[in-house]
């Protein structure tokens, strides 16, 4: 059961991060892979804030979200939106926001060093809380509680705010909306302003956890896809209910196998699911393909 | 002269393993990004025998050859099933689990420490200038593919092929079976970038698992789409010109601590102008 509710609380992170993507890529259509690695970006920045200027943890954790959602929107309107009116296809766009990634990955690697930075919401060791017999650390309870927390808000922002809603339009179809004159790229900025910010909070939960590192850019981007295509692409709750269980199933993983199996657990399930169902758990579409 | 020679022998070696990739990916429009763990798996399978078992070097070279068709075989089945995106996604994941498997196998790898002292050729350790003659090697074996390859390409076989790459449902109505077809191309592309594993380990003669990590997958498709996806000269060109130019940057006086990083960044930057200004590359013929 511990092992379980481990997995739960990390998979709501997970979740986030796969919310966040799948509402990026149902309004734009291709994969940016640079998408971890800037939330990690806005994780690294608490950090510095939290050490440099002994901020409060949530403080340097929306701190580090907005400097993160300036680089995503700055990626997506010098670089990923001029590709698209070039008429780049989606794996064009694919390969370049990798070549974002790594170029993002490795100015991070030569400002904050190649190595794991711990970040805990308190410098001392708090006790964990006893919950039915289940054990449940501080950090831990943050990472679940504003996970749902930013779960709830997006939700109501996306099911009642006018915005939310030509948000979910273009997910459905993007030309119908362009000729009812809702300006399409002005969306997908504030797509790209949303989706990057709860990644970014996502990232700095997750670090809670397992810290930060340079190559946890790819690693985060990679659990999102997963989480975003096992729940069904452009789906908020397919993304959450995949990213618990990518949660879970890490964990049991972990359990059984060992941790050095993490990614090979992550990486049969994407690949079970793109098999057996490539429309995920909640999709109305099939996932994009070339041909 | 030796600097020389090591860059032409490990431009040579990525030469032959981009020939592989884009072989699959270029002609055929198979978009992997696992050609890295294929190098790492003809790199072990050849190292192993080599060193543990003594074998001679013909022997671990179909050996290496035979061990990376069987994976790229075995791997065909479920991700030959997918298309566009997806297919990318589960490709870069099997880099992943092939870098697990490299790191915790440890019976047969080593682990994380890795293998070291694997013998070359033979030929090699009898002559002093060992170096000019795995250099010939190489050249010999990667003229062999170029040859064997437009041949291929030449042929009727390889007239199905693009048409699989350019769309797959006519070709079928055409009365072509494409999975075999796709299937068949995919193994190749694994043999060919497998023997060129077995040439990267026996040459720096000390391997580890973080040499065949997703890195060295993205590299081999970064060296393909620069040179120019569906073109054989491209491959090489792409190769040499990205073995050379970040070697170029250990000129440039960057100090010791940033070189890594510098020379990652420079690929990024490559990457990145290349899809914005030339998706199809210096001599590619096919845009993704």
């Amino acid at each position: 059961m511990q092992i379980i509710l481990n997995g739960l609380i990390v998979g709501s992170a997970y979740a986030l991060m796969g919310i966040g993507f799948s509402l990026i890529y149902s309004t734009v259509r291709y994969f940016n892979l640079a998408y971890g690695m800037v939330a990690v970006i806005g994780a690294y920045v608490a950090y510095t804030l939290m050490n440099s200027w002994s901020l409060n943890y949530v403080i340097a954790m929306l701190a580090g979200a907005l400097v993160a959602v300036l680089i995503g929107m700055l990626s997506s309107s010098i670089l990923f939106k001029p590709m698209v009116r070039r008429g780049g296809s989606s794996l064009v766009i694919l390969v370049a926001s990798f070549g974002l990634l790594i170029i993002l990955q490795n100015i991070s690697a030569l400002i904050w060093q190649n190595t794991t930075r711990a970040l805990s919401i308190s410098d001392r060791i708090l006790p964990g809380y006893n919950l039915f017999g289940l054990i449940i650390t501080p950090n831990q309870l943050m990472i679940g509680a504003v996970a749902l927390l930013m779960m709830l808000i997006l939700e109501l922002f996306l099911k009642k705010t006018r915005y939310g809603m030509a948000i979910r339009a273009i997910g459905d179809n993007q030309e119908l909306t362009k000729v009812l004159g809702l300006k399409t790229e002005q969306i997908i900025l504030a797509v790209y302003v949303i989706g990057t910010f709860i990644s970014a909070i996502s990232a700095t939960l997750i670090a809670l956890e397992i810290g930060i590192r340079p190559t946890h850019g790819v690693t985060l981007v990679i659990k999102a896809i997963i989480a975003a295509i096992i729940g069904g692409l452009g789906s908020i709750r397919g993304a959450l209910l995949g990213g618990l269980l990518l949660g879970v199933a890490e964990n049991l993983g972990i359990y059984f196998l060992g941790g050095q199996w993490q990614d090979t657990v992550a990486f049969t399930l994407l690949a079970v699911f793109l098999l057996v169902r490539p429309e995920g758990l909640f999709a109305k579409k099939r996932l994009v393909s070339v041909n | 002269m030796d600097y020389l020679l090591h860059i032409a022998i490990l431009s040579s070696i990525y030469s032959l393993a981009v020939l592989g990739q884009n072989y699959a990916s270029g002609y055929t429009g198979l978009i992997s990004i696992n050609h890295g763990a294929f190098m790492g798996i003809g790199a072990y399978a050849g190292a192993i025998l080599l060193k543990w078992y003594g074998v001679p070097f013909p022997v671990a070279f179909l050996a290496a050859g035979a061990a990376t068709g069987l994976a790229a075989w075995l791997l065909s089945f479920p991700l030959l099933k997918l298309k566009g995106d997806s297919f990318v996604l589960v490709s870069f994941g099997f880099s992943f689990i092939a870098f697990n498997l490299f790191l915790n196998w440890r019976g047969l790898t080593n682990g994380a420490l890795g293998l070291k002292a694997i013998p070359g050729p033979e030929l090699v350790n009898l002559l002093d200038n060992t170096k000019i003659i795995f250099l010939a090697i190489l050249l010999a074996l990667i003229l062999i593919t170029l040859w064997g390859l437009h041949k291929i390409l030449q042929s009727s076989y390889g007239v199905v092929i693009r048409a699989t790459r350019e769309n797959q449902k006519v070709t079928q109505i055409a009365g072509h079976c494409t999975d075999s077809y796709r299937r068949s191309v995919f193994v190749l592309s694994g043999v060919i970038t497998g023997i060129a594993g077995l040439f990267l380990a026996s040459y720096i003669s000390t391997i580890d698992p973080t040499l065949f990590n997703y890195h060295l997958s993205v590299l081999l498709l970064i060296m393909a789409i620069l040179g120019g996806l569906a073109s054989l000269k491209g491959s090489i060109a792409g190769a040499t010109l990205l073995i050379v130019l970040p070697e170029l940057l250990r000129f440039l006086g960057l100090p010791n601590s940033i070189l890594a990083e510098s020379q990652q960044i420079s690929y990024g930057l490559i990457l990145i102008l290349l899809m914005y200004y030339r998706p199809v590359g210096l001599f590619g013929t096919y845009k993704i």
